[in-house]
């Protein structure tokens, strides 16, 4: 499905852009040279930090930024992301967030339980995007927060951060209905083979989206991958972003139809093998906003309410003191009345 | 009629072509093969703002077809001494399962080697009967066929005045013998397309079903199919119809006289969604009614009603997997299986070979949410027959040899 995408024309023989602007297509993912846009692109304001703030508190009112403010962004975020480790190293305290679906309502109430950032840490830990109404909004105002206040904020890959992925579950067709073009949808996901894999919290608890990998026994052997692409079908980047913790013993199929189940057994080996407490992820919608398994050595945190607008469910964060001590506030979708202007969405899905 | 509730009949009315759409993608991404629905969908399927239909709403579409189907299939089979059938669509909207019978497209493994004379009715509101006669029908028919419309009665009564319709499709014989697979071409069928509210009373639609240019007649087996209809109907309709099925079925085979059939049952087949009392079922609520397809609790237009539960929906009024079965028993359905369809996908109805085959057509990254969903709709078959060995209690057979499928532990029924 991809392959269409990346046949179209680049964007630098769009409309949009001269033939000499170069994209962000065009700059080698390796590069960490200042990029080069920065001395053609004509907005002298991408670089001030007081633009910016201008810049997250429209996205704060769910107002999107103009195509040419994206694609300076998503060039200043890859600066950023592109010195992170495929295991990022966080400091506590932190709060853990879990999938957020493009429901941006739903992240500005986040904010208010968990406190707004940088006031208090934050690590999202992937699927910023996709299913709900809001993901363009949703992502660049994390991106911007991150730009703005990067070790304040850590943003980990989610399985829904991908080419593919977007262009069943909403994303693609967001940006194209919102922008006119798919060029916003480019700028992301090239950006979204920049984010981080994985994180560690004082050593002590790791964090990633969906789980572990049968082809991964330690934190090194994640270190070593080479992120910087779209998120493969198989192997063990696919299964960090893909897999799910089941009461099974050892490894299992996913009926998910990527990544692998993995038991507990499969988790204590891990966590004594790489000194770890705990592991935190995502990935699994959970009715009550989070659930711990084996013993506590794994817990889901679900950080969309009412997923979809359909699921009924509470959502929860999970705040991490400078000790690590745990405590999770629960939450629930944002009231009707803050969710602005009623726009004439369609409607969640039915068999009817 | 109120403006409001023109505005909901409308709304209910397009569901027809929210299904269709479903289906339609279902279909494209390769689920399952119905070469009649992009015809039937004429008019929707390229304006439609809804160009997104999600992975979950395809595979649960694609459930919702087998069971079904697996329902016709299993009743087209059983094996009984009288050579006619009857199936009774009710809200068949844009369906196209008597295209798919009639040209042997059916998908499931057990394709249907019935060759007696069969009555295939819908039943629709009369502005959806006369858009598939005349606008949705004609595109459906192939080559070397053709759509004959062999009558159309004017009905009018003291509830509404309606048309009906009495089609065949005439082929060739050298298109109906040249089709290569095994699945026979039913030729000996007529089918039946019936304006019909079903707000109003069952006697008018039984009046209209009976008709002689329709004949149907109730101590013929008859299948009826009731696909997301019922929720939209307030509870005192759908009581009153189911009552009416299973009171005329009995009667027919007990008065013995005029040819009656000792055989004559009703299957009643329902897919329907269960709010299930919880924050998903509530929330599901909140969004048909947003979406205008179900009004808001109903303002007191009828103070002196005391009959409450009736004038709400069935949507709401049976709300779990228990009311189902106890209204069925309550409406004299001698045996009932229900289950939800999670159970059916899981368990035995849907075949293990869709599972599969569904699991290849794409990759599901929304399980939680599919599960959910899934245990929000039910599925249901209830018979209404004489005696306690009437045939037509195959339908509801449990256990290794049901012919639904419906397995121990996976389904409720009345008998245990």
């Amino acid at each position: 499905m991809s392959s269409s995408i990346e046949g179209e024309p680049s964007l630098a023989s769009s409309s949009q852009s001269s033939a000499t602007e170069p994209s962000l297509a065009l700059v080698p993912p390796t590069s960490t040279t200042a990029a080069p846009s920065s001395t053609n692109n004509a907005a002298p304001e991408t670089s001030s930090s007081s633009s910016l703030d201008e810049q997250i508190e429209r996205l704060k009112r769910c107002e999107y930024l103009k195509e040419n403010e994206v694609k300076s962004l998503c060039l200043r975020a890859r600066e950023i992301l592109v010195d992170e480790g495929n295991v990022q190293r966080v400091d506590a305290p932190v709060t853990i967030c879990g999938d957020i679906h493009g429901q941006f309502y739903d992240l500005v109430e986040l904010f208010k339980v968990g406190g707004e950032c940088p006031d208090k840490n934050y690590l999202f830990l992937g699927d910023f995007v996709d299913r709900g109404y809001y993901s363009v909004e949703t992502f660049l105002l994390l991106l911007a927060l991150k730009v703005r206040y990067p070790d304040r904020i850590t943003l980990i890959r989610g399985n829904h951060e991908s080419r593919q992925i977007t262009q069943v579950y909403g994303f693609y067709d967001e940006c194209l209905r919102k922008y006119g073009s798919v060029n916003v949808w480019r700028y992301c996901t090239e950006i979204f083979d920049y984010l981080s894999l994985s994180a560690i919290i004082e050593d002590k608890i790791f964090t990633v989206h969906g789980g572990l990998s049968p082809s991964i026994n330690t934190l090194d052997q994640i270190r070593v991958i080479d992120r910087k692409q779209e998120v493969p079908h198989d192997g063990a980047m696919c299964d960090l972003m893909w897999s799910d913790p089941e009461e099974i013993d050892g490894w299992g199929l996913s009926p998910r139809g990527a990544g692998y189940l993995f038991g507990g057994d499969v988790v204590a080996m891990f966590n004594e093998r790489n000194d770890l407490d705990l592991i935190a992820r995502a990935h699994q919608l959970v009715m009550e906003g989070h659930r711990s398994m084996f013993n506590d050595a794994l817990v889901t945190v679900w950080s969309a309410p009412n997923y979809c607008y359909r699921c009924g469910n509470v959502a929860s964060i999970l705040e991490l003191d400078e000790n690590l001590g745990k405590s999770f506030k629960i939450f629930d979708a944002a009231p009707n009345e803050a969710r602005g202007v009623p726009v004439k969405n369609p409607p969640p899905d039915y068999f009817l | 009629m109120s403006s409001q509730s023109k505005a909901q009949d409308a709304a209910i009315i397009h569901t027809a072509s929210h299904a269709i759409q479903a289906k339609l993608s279902t279909v494209q991404h390769g689920y399952y093969n119905d070469p009649f629905l992009q015809p039937m969908a004429r008019g929707i399927a390229d304006k439609s703002p809804r160009t997104l239909i999600q992975p979950i709403i395809r595979r649960g579409t694609h459930a919702r077809v087998v069971a079904i189907d697996r329902s016709i299939t299993s009743f087209l089979n059983m094996k009984l001494e009288s050579k006619a059938r009857q199936l009774v669509v009710l809200g068949s909207g844009r369906d196209t399962s008597y295209l798919r019978y009639r040209f042997g497209h059916f998908q499931t493994s057990s394709t249907a080697d019935y060759d007696g004379e069969v009555r295939w009715y819908e039943v629709d509101h009369s502005s959806v009967i006369t858009q598939k006669v005349f606008d949705w029908l004609p595109g459906c028919i192939p080559n070397g066929c053709e759509l004959k419309r062999n009558a159309a009665v004017h009905h009018s009564d003291h509830y509404e005045a309606t048309e009906s319709y009495v089609l065949s499709i005439v082929c060739d014989k050298i298109h109906d013998n040249s089709k290569d697979n095994s699945s026979p071409i039913q030729q000996q069928s007529s089918y039946h397309l019936i304006g019909h509210d079903l707000r109003h009373p069952p006697s008018h639609l039984f009046h209209l079903l009976s008709h002689p240019q329709h004949g149907y007649n109730p101590s013929i087996p008859t299948l009826f199919i009731m696909e997301c209809v019922f929720m939209y109907l307030p509870e005192r309709s759908t009581r009153e119809l189911l009552q009416y099925i299973s009171h005329i079925t009995v009667c027919s085979s007990s008065s013995s006289s005029s040819g009656c059939n000792k055989e004559a049952f009703a299957a009643v087949v329902l897919y329907d969604p269960i709010l299930n009392n919880d924050r998903f079922g509530n929330v599901m609520l909140y969004n048909l009614q947003k979406a205008g397809i179900i009004l808001p609790k109903r303002q007191k237009e009828n103070e002196d009603d005391d009959d409450e539960d009736g004038s709400r929906l069935s949507l709401e009024a049976t709300a779990t997997l228990s009311c189902q079965l106890s209204k069925f028993i309550e409406c004299n359905y001698q045996k009932v299986v229900v289950s939800d369809m999670l159970s059916a996908y899981n368990n035995g109805v849907v075949q293990s070979q869709d599972v599969i085959k569904a699991t290849q057509c794409e990759m599901l990254d929304e399980l939680e949410e599919f599960e959910l969903l899934m245990r929000h709709y039910c599925f249901c078959v209830a018979v209404a027959a004489i005696g306690d060995d009437s045939v037509g209690y195959g339908m509801v057979e449990v256990g290794a040899d049901s012919v639904m499928g419906f397995q121990d532990g996976h389904c409720i029924t009345n008998s245990g």
